[in-house]
């Protein structure tokens, strides 16, 4: 990555909050999944749902501006390999408990891989990385 | 799909996930993250098998490994512990060290060909063939590489050995060596599921399998076939088997030769061949199997060299029935080419009526790609008995043993930045389309453009990490859906290899057609998996210098005209000396092979270090 993504400056800030506002449909302050969803590329992508948990700090299932913007800076923060690790487990520890137990696992990569594998096929390859994982 | 309702579900509860108990935790209305999805599939055992569990009385150095329960544990994807694996292999290998380079064995014997990691397969087979309790086995080689259970096909045969060992025979294929192994997957197999130690200590083993078998002195097992340098039986008897068979020669061409494309409609069965029982000395063969033919038919060569295999040669229906004739045999059974119905006859020798050439394949659904049955051989009072069977589900490994998270991470950059670009995008569009009058009054003209020019700069490198992680998933759903049909190790360098890439793309497209017929899946896999069949091309950047080394560079030297089949009797005594073939060599390295092969129960580690000392 040649230029950082370093400080998303105010500027930048000033035309999220209108773009922010303007997917804001209902108006609450924040965006639900819904609300997302509106962006028509994000459809096809399955880990919004997992982003946008990540960026939904207070768990209230929805982002609000301040979460939003905290979460973009933290992804985008410079050359930090360890935060984006972070984000990268955070990807797959759905109940937030610093755990990413056998079952987190399964069903982050069954959002991933779809029909591509058997349930069972990748219930075997789950269980072989965890076992031998974990120390 | 649904779990944008369980995400949002979760959320929305009250008590974060930890302090929830532990039988219901953060149950979404679909799953739950405490509990395993697919309670049905059995969990591998996480305890490794130690001597103790195997061995009932491990002191005694003539105890033996309890098959039942290595069975058992080793369908269950268990793994032993590297002493006891160690001890299973260096006690077979002892046993196979002190087997002749061409086993005699007798009648009633049931004769299979490659097994290819194959495990739950293999025990099909013994299910067919019958327990070695009772039924006489000989193997042709090729247990490991390609399938993903290599090391537990050696462990299990290998504790075969030891329990019978006169009775049940393993002989060398193809993949047993270094080369091939550390090119496709056994290697990376062993490093995963267990030590180099055990690596090196299964190539050593290699080393003394044994490469031939005569079978009531009437049939010649072998993997591959015969070969220009061999004449006689005795040519084989006094090969130096205990090496990493070279890239060319005698040792080469027993597990790696061919049959012709054509061999059973080849013409060439008008030459004459003298009485049976003479043995011929090779220059007094009559003229029509001499060199320099005037014809330009390649009927005319007995040999030619093997473009498949990239190496050794194909071998004639003459060039066999020759080899029949002077040995005084009935017909040569190999392996190493797979087999749609699992086995294949070929063209009647003139004098007998019988097969010259037999092939027994015994890996079905080969590669989970292929379709194809697999046999086995009986051979009982006279008659020859073919059994088929059908392949058994197995365990799923991903590639190359990738655990989940190396898999998924390049997916998960993808999506993650992708989702983030499209959001980035939309202030883009905004901020160059529509000029807000705000922001206009706010900053001045040059800063814009700077703004501007900065959110396109994190745009575009935003966009190339998109691209790289897009690709690399791709890669990774191809490596996917062919399963096994590529050993490249490395994702990337399948990026910087265009070719491979469209490839891999046609054929996993191919794979994944459910509309396609049994035989033109089996040939359209084989012709896909064509370029593994090959010899893999000599490691490049190694600073060990080996004899093998040196050889390869001669072996490039030799042009591709078809080999002509009569060497005179000078050039292949030369040839015998330079590969030392002589008892004597013979002996010193079988000794060699033996100082270090006794089991030592206390102290297993330093016997393997001394092997790898022979190694270099």
């Amino acid at each position: 990555m040649g230029q950082d993504i370093s400080q998303i400056d105010s500027t930048d800030i000033q035309k999220m909050l209108h773009k922010f506002g303007k997917l804001d449909e209902d108006n609450s302050g924040a965006l639900s999944a819904n609300e997302f969803m509106r962006i028509p590329e994000l459809t096809s992508n399955p880990l919004v749902e997992r982003v946008i948990d990540i960026f939904d700090s207070d768990g209230n299932g929805e982002v609000d501006f301040t979460e939003f913007i905290r979460g973009m800076n933290s992804f985008a923060s410079k050359g930090d390999t360890q935060h984006k690790l972070r984000f990268a487990f955070d990807i797959y520890d759905i109940d937030k408990d610093g755990y990413i137990t056998n079952a987190e696992l399964f069903h982050v990569l069954k959002m991933m891989v779809g029909n591509n594998l058997l349930d069972d096929q990748l219930q075997q390859v789950v269980d072989k990385t965890i076992i031998y994982s974990d120390k | 799909m649904t779990s944008s309702d369980t995400i949002s579900d979760a959320s929305s509860s009250p008590s974060s996930s930890s302090a929830s108990t532990a039988a219901t935790a953060t149950k979404t209305s679909n799953y739950s993250t405490k509990e395993r999805n697919c309670q049905t599939v059995r969990i591998p055992p996480i305890h490794r098998l130690a001597i103790d569990d195997i061995y009932h009385n491990s002191t005694d150095p003539d105890d033996k490994p309890d098959l039942d329960i290595l069975k058992e544990h080793l369908l269950l994807e268990g793994r032993l512990t590297e002493q006891a694996a160690l001890r299973i292999i260096e006690t077979g290998a002892a046993i196979l060290r002190d087997e002749d380079t061409m086993l005699t064995v007798t009648a009633p014997l049931t004769i299979c060909g490659d097994i290819h990691g194959q495990l739950y397969d293999l025990f099909k087979l013994f299910d067919v063939g019958g327990s070695p309790a009772t039924t006489s086995y000989l193997f042709l080689g090729d247990y490991v590489d390609r399938g993903y259970f290599g090391i537990e096909c050696v462990l299990y045969l290998w504790a075969l050995k030891i329990h019978y060992p006169d009775t049940f025979f393993l002989l060398r294929g193809n993949h047993e060596c270094r080369h091939l192994t550390e090119y496709f997957t056994f290697k990376q197999e062993c490093l995963v599921k267990y030590t180099e130690d055990i690596y090196d200590a299964c190539m050593l083993a290699f080393d003394c399998l044994p490469i031939a078998a005569l079978m009531n002195k009437q049939f010649l097992c072998v993997h591959g076939g015969i070969s220009p340098e061999i004449s006689t039986l005795d040519d084989i008897r006094q090969l130096d088997r205990f090496q990493e068979p070279p890239p060319y020669g005698a040792l080469c061409d027993l597990l790696w030769s061919d049959p012709v494309q054509d061999y059973d409609s080849d013409k060439d069965n008008t030459s004459p061949i003298p009485q049976r029982r003479s043995s011929l000395p090779l220059d007094d063969l009559p003229p029509s199997l001499m060199t320099q033919p005037a014809l330009p038919s390649p009927n005319e060569h007995l040999y030619l060299h093997n473009t498949t295999r990239g190496c050794s040669y194909f071998y004639t229906y003459a060039a066999v029935n020759e080899f029949l004739v002077r040995n005084e045999i009935l017909s040569i059974i190999r392996a190493h080419e797979a087999q749609d119905v699992g086995y294949r006859m070929y063209r009647k020798s003139a004098e007998t009526g019988f097969p010259s050439l037999i092939t027994i394949f015994s890996a079905p659904n080969y590669l989970d790609a292929y379709h194809n049955k697999a046999a086995i051989m009986k051979y009982e009072n006279n008659v020859l008995n073919i059994r088929q069977f059908n392949s058994s589900p197995h365990p799923y490994w991903l590639p190359n043993f990738m655990d989940v998270f190396s898999w998924s991470l390049p997916f998960v950059g993808e999506k993650v930045t992708g989702a983030l670009l499209c959001i980035l995008n939309i202030c883009t569009d905004e901020e160059l389309a529509e000029p807000d009058e705000q922001i206009n009054s706010l900053i001045q003209r040059n800063n814009r453009e700077l703004r501007k020019e900065q959110l396109r700069i994190k745009i575009r490198a935003l966009a190339k990490i998109a691209k790289t992680y897009k690709t690399l998933r791709e890669m990774s759903e191809n490596i996917l859906a062919l399963r096994g049909l590529t050993p490249l190790l490395n994702p990337t360098e399948l990026l910087n290899n265009p070719e491979v890439k469209t490839e891999t793309d046609v054929a996993a497209s191919i794979l994944r057609d459910a509309t396609i017929s049994t035989e033109e899946r089996f040939s359209t896999a084989k012709v896909f998996d064509q370029v593994n069949e090959r010899m893999p091309p000599p490691k490049l950047s190694r600073s060990v210098t080996t004899p093998v080394t040196i050889e390869r560079t001669k072996q490039s030297s030799i042009s591709d005209s078809p080999l002509q089949s009569m060497s005179t009797r000078k050039d292949l005594s030369s040839k015998v000396l330079i590969s030392g073939t002589t008892q004597g060599l013979v002996k010193m390295r079988r000794a060699s092979f033996a100082s270090s092969s006794v089991v030592q129960m206390n102290n297993t580690t330093t016997t393997v270090k001394s092997y790898s000392k022979l190694r270099k």
